[in-house]
């Protein structure tokens, strides 16, 4: 299998503080990659170094292959057409990733023509309303006037992940898509993420610092302190991972130790289509 | 704003210096009466015997220029306290006692707030009778606004800190809150914000002399000095305009740069 | 919303109560005898008496402030001892002048400084954010009327680009018969375009002047507003999505920052106003404010305190047209749901 992302000491200082420290994985087509660590531990800027987006402050050393091409990071026009058309993103707080002033309609269809250049409204207006149906946001037509406002933080969670398939990406990053989100919305918040990803067949690097999530949907984690990367390895291997640091992290999580079994998230309880914010 | 710390201040801080050296420091090697006249040598060009050159009645335009400096920091420096002192008394009693008190008070400020500043002090003034004082006492006042506000929001924000709120609690007088908590918080804060102020003063004080209503007409005041120089600047007399602008220009920006620069690196709150 | 407006518009009330009180009190009560400030230092002890009574001053003071409340709500204002016409009057016949004056000064600041923020907060240079600051220091640091005199000074004595303080139009020639007032506007209407021209040629200096404290109001204040928005998740996402950096600015940003820009409307209005009480004078225009100088300098005080109370009910009631606008513009307030 070819490499969908290959990342060569990636290091990434801000002034005295080292974010990233000579990070080096590859990661495969298809793979469903799980970073977890504390916060501050650089999740992340790895996340925003790979889509050119960290602040200007930042000083970046190191190689990001994307699709077995090195990363224009520095042209920022040829990245514009990476962002959102090959690497999708996905914010932690949805209560403020939406402009007040703007509508959500006028926030998608402003998505939608970044990646796809002469399109018409009509057009724009069609591919929101299908992903808006797709992540489960009811009465979409309707929804689309209205303001970030009167969306509930759940919502506006799905319609970013909306925000984000409408691209069509090959590798999305989400970080830390449910940290802002109450135990409830979380479950069918990544419940949906991970429908519209499998679907898709779509890669996903998904940031978390609860480990909880990683069951769900991982096939490959990476643990990350202090800025290093510490392990990367298949979700199989988890269990009997040696790192020192992954075996705390684990405790902390004593049922993970058991394979196979899953406990229940709510959204596994709910009926099929249930809005819960509805 | 940046980070620069202190040494963003440097600059400022030497302008201002500069200034102060210049204006008080000239005076005492520049020995011409600014109020001294000599038809022998009127609106003679600037020259080694007159840098500034002479204005309609001989009088020397650098002595003038000088004492113009130093009205021009005293009345900075009057017009900062003097609406500092009372300004923030308001502030702190509407903050204290809140309630009906605090509502009549603030909207009396929000009365004073309504009026374009140098209209403001144009109103004391005429009501007053005109005249340098009467003109610093209305721009004393138009800065009223700023300071009582700024200090009500200071004295709300320190009293809902949780160790002034648990002081309060365990029984600490209102006294020992005002000396050991307010003071020191909202007393920063307040000097810090006043520094702007002082520029403001200049730049307005001008502007009431230039329409006749501050210093009058032989006192050595920049914008008294302009307004003498104005029947003469497009006839070729460029220096009775050109220096005391130049000097409330470098004063007022000296000024407000180093309120901004302070305010950048202490972190005072201005809302004006 | 109907309740935000109610009480909007009583504190506003308010607000125009407390400044007629301040302008009562500083011209009325104060030492010097009203109806001299009104009639100037020459009128005779009849005149003078005779005033008194007609103004109130012999009745209480009470009394006295709620006359002079209702004379200033019916625009019963006064006349000018020295003009001799009623101050109503004097002040409609100026205004188009400090008008037009005003409005072209206006969109020379609100352009530079919109065009200067843009430009820092794209470029993002140390050179792109530094002259703006500094052109916006200079603006606030400069006596108004001085750079109006060094204008003049350079554009029309030394190089002869610009006319001299002759007013809005050059001598001899006639104002262009229209509406509005407004010599530009109204040589327009009638097709003078030889007058138009010179109409905006005299504009240009005093104009440029004029605007140049609230250029560096509203530039600081664009720039603020701007520089607390872009540090904003949403600008990252829409970033993310693909959008260009300068699209997000214009698009995304841009018109977050203006909205909290235009609650300043009532400040610059005041600015504008304050500032063409000294700039008129400079250009010789023939508009409010320099009516209002010539009063201070003749003692012929009618024209002025009407001038200066009226600016802050400008103030006042700009700043509640403005506070319902921005109501009626951000979703959150006009949907009764968040409140700022
Ligand atoms: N814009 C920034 N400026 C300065 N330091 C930053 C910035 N962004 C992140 N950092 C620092 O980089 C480190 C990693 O941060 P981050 O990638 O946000 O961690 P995580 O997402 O894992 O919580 C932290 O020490 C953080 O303080
Ligand atoms: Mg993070």
């Amino acid at each position: 299998m070819t490499a969908l992302l290959e990342i060569k000491e990636l290091s990434v200082r801000f002034g005295a503080t080292a974010a990233l420290r000579s990070i080096s994985f590859n990661f495969a087509a298809g793979a469903q990659l799980v970073i977890v660590g504390e916060s501050g531990s650089g999740k992340s800027t790895l996340g925003l170094s790979i889509l050119g987006l960290l602040p200007r402050t930042a000083e970046v050393i190191g190689k990001v292959r994307f699709r077995g091409a090195e990363l224009p990071v520095e042209d920022d026009r040829a990245m514009n057409r990476i962002r959102g058309d090959s690497i999708g993103f996905i914010h932690q707080d949805p209560m403020s990733a939406f402009s007040p002033v703007h509508t959500i309609g006028t926030h998608l269809f402003r998505a939608f023509r970044a990646n796809h250049p002469g399109s018409t409204r009509r057009e724009a207006e069609a591919a929101a309303i299908r992903l808006l149906d797709e992540v489960q946001i009811s009465r979409a037509r309707e929804r689309l006037d209205h303001y970030p406002h009167q969306y509930s933080g759940g919502m506006l969670q799905r319609v970013m992940i909306a925000a984000a398939l409408i691209g069509n990406p090959a590798l999305l990053i989400a970080d830390e898509p449910t940290t802002a989100l109450d135990a409830t919305t979380q479950a069918s918040v990544l419940r949906v993420l991970a429908n519209s990803v499998s679907d898709r067949g779509m890669s996903l690097m998904l940031i978390t610092h609860d480990l909880g999530v990683v069951a769900e949907v991982a096939t490959d984690v990476a643990v990350m302190y202090g800025g290093r990367l510490i392990q990367y390895l298949p979700i199989a291997d988890l269990p009997a991972a040696a790192h020192p640091y992954t075996q705390a992290l684990l405790k902390a999580r004593p049922s993970f130790g058991r394979r196979g079994h899953r406990l229940p998230t709510i959204a596994d309880l709910l009926p099929a289509g249930w809005d819960a914010d509805a | 704003m940046e980070q620069g710390g202190y040494r963003s201040l440097r600059i400022p801080a030497v302008l201002c210096l500069a200034l102060a050296a210049v204006v008080l420091g000239g005076g005492l090697f520049w020995p011409l009466d600014p109020l001294a006249m000599d038809f022998t040598t009127t609106l003679a060009a600037p020259s080694l015997a007159h840098p500034m050159g002479t204005d309609a009645t001989g009088r020397d335009v650098l002595a003038r220029f000088l004492a113009g400096g130093r009205l021009s920091l005293l009345v900075g420096t009057v017009v900062m306290f003097g609406g500092l002192v009372p300004g923030a008394l308001l502030g702190l009693l509407a903050a204290r006692t809140g309630g009906a008190l605090d509502l009549i008070l603030m909207r009396i400020i929000d009365g004073i707030a309504a009026f374009p500043p140098i209209l403001l002090a144009m109103a004391v003034a005429i009501g007053l009778g005109g005249g340098l004082w009467t003109a610093v006492l209305g721009v004393a006042i138009s800065t009223l606004p700023f300071y009582a506000r700024l200090m009500r929001s200071e004295v709300l924000r320190v009293q809902s800190y949780p160790f002034v709120e648990a002081a309060e609690s365990m029984g600490a007088s209102p006294g020992f809150i005002l000396v050991w908590h307010i003071a020191p918080h909202a007393g920063s804060t307040m000097l810090v914000q006043s520094a702007s102020v002082f520029g403001y003063a200049i730049i307005t004080l001008a502007g009431l002399g230039f329409v006749g209503l501050g210093a009058q007409i032989p006192t050595p005041e920049w914008g008294v000095m302009i307004t003498g120089g104005m029947q003469y600047a497009l006839t070729g007399q460029w220096w009775l305009t050109i220096f005391p602008g130049f000097g409330i220009l470098f004063a007022v920006v000296a000024t407000n740069l180093l309120a901004d620069r302070l305010s950048d690196v202490l972190g005072g709150r201005g809302d004006a | 919303m109907p309740k935000l407006i109610a009480s909007r518009l009583l504190t506003s009330i308010l607000a125009l109560l407390g400044a007629a009180a301040f302008a009562f009190i500083a011209i009325r009560v104060a030492p010097g005898d009203a109806a001299r400030l009104t009639l100037g230092a020459f009128a005779t002890d009849e005149a003078i008496a005779s005033l008194r009574v007609e103004m109130g001053l012999d009745r209480p003071l009470p009394v006295q402030f709620w006359i002079y409340l209702q004379d200033f709500v019916t625009g019963d204002w006064g006349r000018s001892y020295s003009l001799g016409q009623p101050v109503s009057q004097l002040l409609a016949s100026r205004f188009p002048a400090t008008l037009e004056l005003g409005l072209y000064a206006f969109a020379m600041a609100f352009s530079a400084a919109l065009a200067m923020a843009l430009w820092g907060a794209h470029r993002q240079t140390p050179f792109s954010e530094r002259l703006p600051q500094r052109l916006a220091l200079f603006a606030l640091g400069v006596p108004q009327f001085w750079f109006g005199l060094v204008s003049l000074m350079i554009g029309f004595e030394l190089l002869g680009l610009f006319p001299g303080p002759v007013g809005r139009l050059p001598p001899g020639m006639d104002a262009p018969g229209g509406p509005t007032g407004l010599f530009t506007i109204d040589a327009l209407l009638v097709g003078e375009i030889g007058t138009f021209a010179a109409a905006f040629h005299h504009l240009i200096l005093p104009a440029a002047t004029l605007a140049l404290l609230p250029f560096g109001f509203l530039y600081r204040l664009l720039r603020a507003n701007l520089a607390d928005m872009s540090d904003a998740s949403f600008a990252l996402v829409a970033r993310a999505h693909g959008q260009s950096r300068l699209r997000v600015l214009l698009k995304t940003l841009l018109p977050n920052a203006i909205i909290p820009t235009l609650t300043a409307s009532g400040l610059i209005f005041g600015q504008l106003l304050a500032g063409s009480v000294l700039v008129e004078r400079v250009f010789n225009w023939p508009g409010a404010g320099a009516l209002v100088t010539q009063g201070v300098l003749t003692q012929d005080y009618s024209v002025v305190q009407t001038f200066i109370l009226l600016s802050a009910a400008v103030y006042i009631v700009t700043n509640l047209l403005v506070d319902i606008v921005a109501a009626l513009i951000d979703p959150r307030l006009r949907s009764g749901g968040l409140q700022r």
